[in-house]
């Protein structure tokens, strides 16, 4: 596209004495609304439109002032988040980046909401390292170790077993106990007030004592003091109180460049050594206890999970549970990994030739991926393992059952019903029809039971009544399995989980059923008649059920606890 | 914070009654007239075989102190006082030369001069000029002290309502004149005529409605105080007339204390102010309390909306709501964004990318 630069910006009422400096870089006078004028260098991209100009405050002519956006050499970034689009006309491009750079230059947000995103702007500092932490931070300021491959810090970790494992399986490598330094952990005990540090901005060494001094008591001093004496190199980790009341965790790194220096000096807290050290502010990849739930979706209490069949439905449960920061499951499944269906499970075919059980499976895998996850397995078919006191559904937080048989569900249900554990049963239908999830337990009626009518059908089902039973075979293998594809499992894999995560964000009241439903079409091309059900919208079926709930239920209508009953 | 001191002083130069150009007029007329009040009190006294005293004329009001501001009706007002070197004592009759200065001046403008309590009012009406008038409080001397006497009274009152009334004319413009100086000066006389201003906006003009302009400035030279605001653009340190003068709104909503009114069986916020000079009469005192307490409404309102402003960091939007429902149309509105930037067309496109966060 032939712009004329020139004239473009010659034509906006808000520019002023616009002067070409070279191709694509003009200098110009931009008249803010309030009246103020300031003097900008404009640089354009040859792909403007499609690439928005490089905007600096004209540093001969007015002073760089220390705002949030505007980087010490007069570069404004007024656009920081992704996902936005902009007109494709050059005059409106325009129009929108000067309302950007005005909105940066005249905008007087409060500092809590740079405190909001702390991590975000502290993650654009252009010096910055990233590194790994497993260490859980705790209230006490305490000496904790950092991995430093070549004197460059890798990893804050505990100096003991378990922290070295946990490292040692995320980097997939041996710790050892010579490539540890030591680190200082200091949790600041009031809040901090000031600015955050982004782009080309990092504290001064100036703010950073005075951060230090005004945020810790003297006790913590006199440690950090300690802690610090004769090293050549200091890593620190800092909590940091916000605003927000949220709490950020950075570290530090001075590397000490004047080697005359006294080793009595600190950097954290002397601040007239600008240039003995240099610092660099790291960014923390936290992988310890308390984040993997923080980032993952907002898992608060360690939460002891039993999983009921390892399936597609029951594997794909698990990965999301387990991305999502859940971190002990006992798994309990009889079946082992073959090669017939495995093109729907999580784990995969290359995984189904040796034919292993598949609790066995799963825990290896997960325990790779995720090295805070425990996985204990239990291979046994669940009603036995329970009869024969293998285990005690009182000892967990939550069951899941994804078995797929409603016989054994059935009988499961009863026995779930006699402890005092919350469980949330799922399976999926034939043809992507649809599945469900139905939570048991949770206080009042509803059950399992009450889904089965007095002709032996499930209330939940989306298919109609058939003679037949949906099963089809592929390729004429032996093995008989329902048929739904990977993704319907998935997608019951997921309506379960959002019910997991509601229950423990503590949303959910009663036993209420929800459903999703998928398109018809094979379901019917293959002789198959939708139930009635399956004709109410999508949303509808996505929505808490409590229908079906049968008050006069052989399993549930005894229960004492009728709290939510009335409600619905 | 809205950035909006620009906008401030352009407001300011709007309602600002400028001393040599607009009031040049004024000033003539008041020459005029001085020189006629000279010739003629000449006269009077030598028709009457008397010793003709000599007269003093000293500038009153918001002109003397530089605190006017351009009237809504154009109705451009000057306070004269005329001092007679004579002793009140002499003329128990408070309103003999004020009759006197009447008669001197009766053919003297269209409209004929009237004896108002305070004074004599002269009233221009010249064609295709806009109306003036002059205000001449009379004052005389005693025997017994060195203070000046107003003289009060209409010219058939009866004779309680006619009396000398202690004054200090100089004494107030020299309490106003030197309570500022510099820059806190400069910005005390804007704060001043934003709530003169305002007061002319939001306040019905009959009776006493309006707190009077004696009022709002003698409070200010109390309850003012020079406010700055470092520019974190321009990196300087600049007055902040918004900062002033939402504290001198809340400095003196603070001076009203709740009253319980027996004949109306009601609380009113009411206010009293002492003049600091003779004869420290409240300078609210012809409010009644039911004006007084709209006064205190009107100005948390005002309040209220400086605050709201000031927490607007878009121009626009902070003025917006200052004009013109509080200060008129006088104050300048900064476009709007939209009307600056067309259409911006902007839209947020949800992307896996802006989901990510840390």
């Amino acid at each position: 596209m032939n712009i004329n630069f020139q004239e473009l910006l010659q034509n906006k009422e808000y520019l002023d004495k616009v002067i070409s400096v070279e191709p694509y870089h003009y200098k110009l006078l931009f008249e803010l609304r309030n009246g103020y004028r300031i003097p900008l260098t404009i640089t354009f991209s040859p792909l403007f439109p499609m690439q928005l100009p490089i905007v600096h405050i004209n540093e001969k002519y007015h002073h760089i002032p220390d705002i949030p956006h505007v980087m010490r050499s007069g570069l404004v970034c007024f656009l920081e988040k992704e996902g936005v689009i902009w007109s494709d006309i050059p005059e409106r491009t325009l129009d929108f980046v000067f309302d950007r750079v005005e909105r940066v230059l005249i905008s007087n947000s409060p500092q809590i909401e740079y405190h909001r995103e702390f991590s975000y702007y502290f993650g654009t500092l252009e010096n910055t390292n990233h590194v790994f932490s497993v260490y859980t931070p705790e209230d006490e300021p305490t000496e904790i170790s950092v991995l430093a491959m070549g004197g460059k810090p890798f990893a804050f970790l505990t100096n003991d077993m378990k922290s070295r494992s946990l490292l040692g399986k995320l980097l997939n490598t041996n710790i050892k106990s010579r490539n540890l330094e030591k680190a200082y952990y200091i949790p600041l005990d009031n809040t901090y007030k000031g600015k955050v540090p982004q782009f080309d901005r990092f504290w001064s060494n100036e703010e950073i004592t005075s951060l230090i001094r005004n945020h810790i008591s003297e006790d913590t001093l006199l440690k950090i003091t300690k802690f610090s004496m004769n090293k050549k190199r200091y890593f620190y980790m800092l909590r940091i109180p916000l605003l927000t009341g949220d709490q950020a965790i950075i570290g530090l790194w001075y590397e000490k460049v004047n080697h005359s220096l006294s080793k009595k000096i600190i950097p954290l807290i002397d601040d007239s050594v600008v240039d003995d050290f240099i610092v660099t502010p790291l960014f923390i990849f936290r992988n310890d206890d308390t984040t993997l739930i923080e980032r993952g979706g907002g898992i608060k209490k360690p939460l002891n999970t039993l999983l009921v069949g390892c399936g597609s439905v029951g594997s794909d449960l698990l990965f999301m549970l387990a991305r999502s920061g859940m971190k002990n499951f006992t798994l309990i499944d009889d079946d082992r990994m073959k090669i017939e269906n495995s093109y729907r499970h999580f784990l995969g075919m290359n995984k189904s030739i040796e034919s292993k059980p598949k609790v066995e499976l799963l825990k290896e895998e997960f325990e790779n991926r995720y090295p805070n996850v425990h996985i204990k397995t239990i291979e046994n078919e669940v009603l036995d393992t329970i009869e024969n006191g293998e285990i005690e559904l009182n000892d967990f937080d939550l069951i899941l059952v994804a078995i797929g048989d409603p016989n054994i569900e059935r009988r499961l249900n009863k026995l779930i019903l006699e402890s005092s554990t919350p469980a949330i049963f799922t399976w999926v239908e034939a043809y992507g029809i649809g599945g469900h999830a139905l939570v048991v337990n949770n206080g009042g009626n509803g059950c399992y039971e009450c889904l089965i009518d007095s002709e032996l059908r499930l209330y939940s089902s989306l298919a109609g009544k058939s003679e037949v039973p949906f099963i089809k075979n592929m390729n004429g293998c032996a093995g008989a399995f329902t048929p739904y594809g990977s993704i319907d499992s998935m997608e019951t894999a997921l309506l379960a989980s959002r019910l997991v995560f509601r229950f423990l964000e503590d949303d959910i009241k009663g036993n209420p059923l929800v459903s999703w439903k998928g398109s018809s079409k094979t379901f019917e091309e293959s002789g198959f008649k939708t139930s009635d059900r399956y004709n109410q919208p999508k949303d509808i079926l996505g929505q808490d059920d409590y229908e079906y709930i049968d008050r006069s239920c052989n399993a549930c209508s005894n229960l004492k606890d009728v709290a939510y009953y009335d409600q619905y | 914070m809205a950035e909006i001191q620009k906008q401030f002083e352009e407001f300011h130069d709007a309602i600002k009654l400028k001393r040599l150009k607009e009031s040049k007029g004024l000033r003539e007329k008041r020459d005029i007239i001085t020189d006629k009040i000279k010739n003629g009190v000449k006269t009077k006294f030598e028709e009457k075989k008397k010793d003709v005293p000599s007269l003093e004329f000293i500038d009153q009001g918001s002109y003397a102190v530089d605190l006017g501001i351009v009237p809504e009706d154009k109705d451009y007002d000057i306070d004269e006082g005329v001092i007679f070197d004579l002793y009140k004592e002499d003329y128990t009759d408070s309103v003999e030369l004020k009759t006197m200065i009447r008669d001197i001046l009766e053919n003297h403008t269209n409209t004929p001069p009237k004896i108002k309590n305070p004074c004599v009012t002269i009233t221009y009406s010249l064609e295709d000029e806009p109306v003036y008038h002059v205000d001449l409080p009379v004052y005389l001397k005693s025997k017994y002290n060195n203070n000046l006497y107003l003289a009060w009274g209409k010219e058939f009152a009866n004779k309680d309502s006619k009396y000398w009334d202690l004054a200090d004319p100089e004494g107030l413009n020299d309490h106003i004149k030197n309570s500022f100086t510099e820059d806190a000066k400069k910005q005390f006389k804007r704060v001043v005529r934003y709530m003169k201003k305002w007061k002319d906006v939001c306040f019905n003009s009959s009776g006493n409605s309006r707190p009077p302009s004696i009022g709002i400035t003698i409070a200010a030279v109390e309850l003012f105080s020079h406010k700055q605001s470092y520019n974190s653009l321009s990196g300087k340190l600049k007055d902040d007339d918004l900062g002033a003068l939402k504290d001198f709104v809340s400095k003196l909503k603070s001076k009203f204390i709740l009253k319980w009114d027996y004949d109306l069986e009601k609380s009113f916020y009411t206010i009293e102010y002492k003049l600091p000079v003779q004869p420290y009469s409240n300078v609210f005192s012809k409010m009644s309390n039911n004006q007084m307490d709209s006064f205190y409404q009107k100005l948390c309102e005002l309040e209220d909306a400086l605050i709201e402003a000031e927490g607007k960091s878009d121009p626009h939007e902070a003025c917006n709501i200052l004009s013109p429902k509080y200060f008129g149309d006088k104050f300048p509105i900064p476009e709007s964004k939209e009307a600056r930037y067309e259409q911006v067309a902007l839209s947020s496109a949800p992307s896996s990318n802006s989901a990510k966060g840390y």
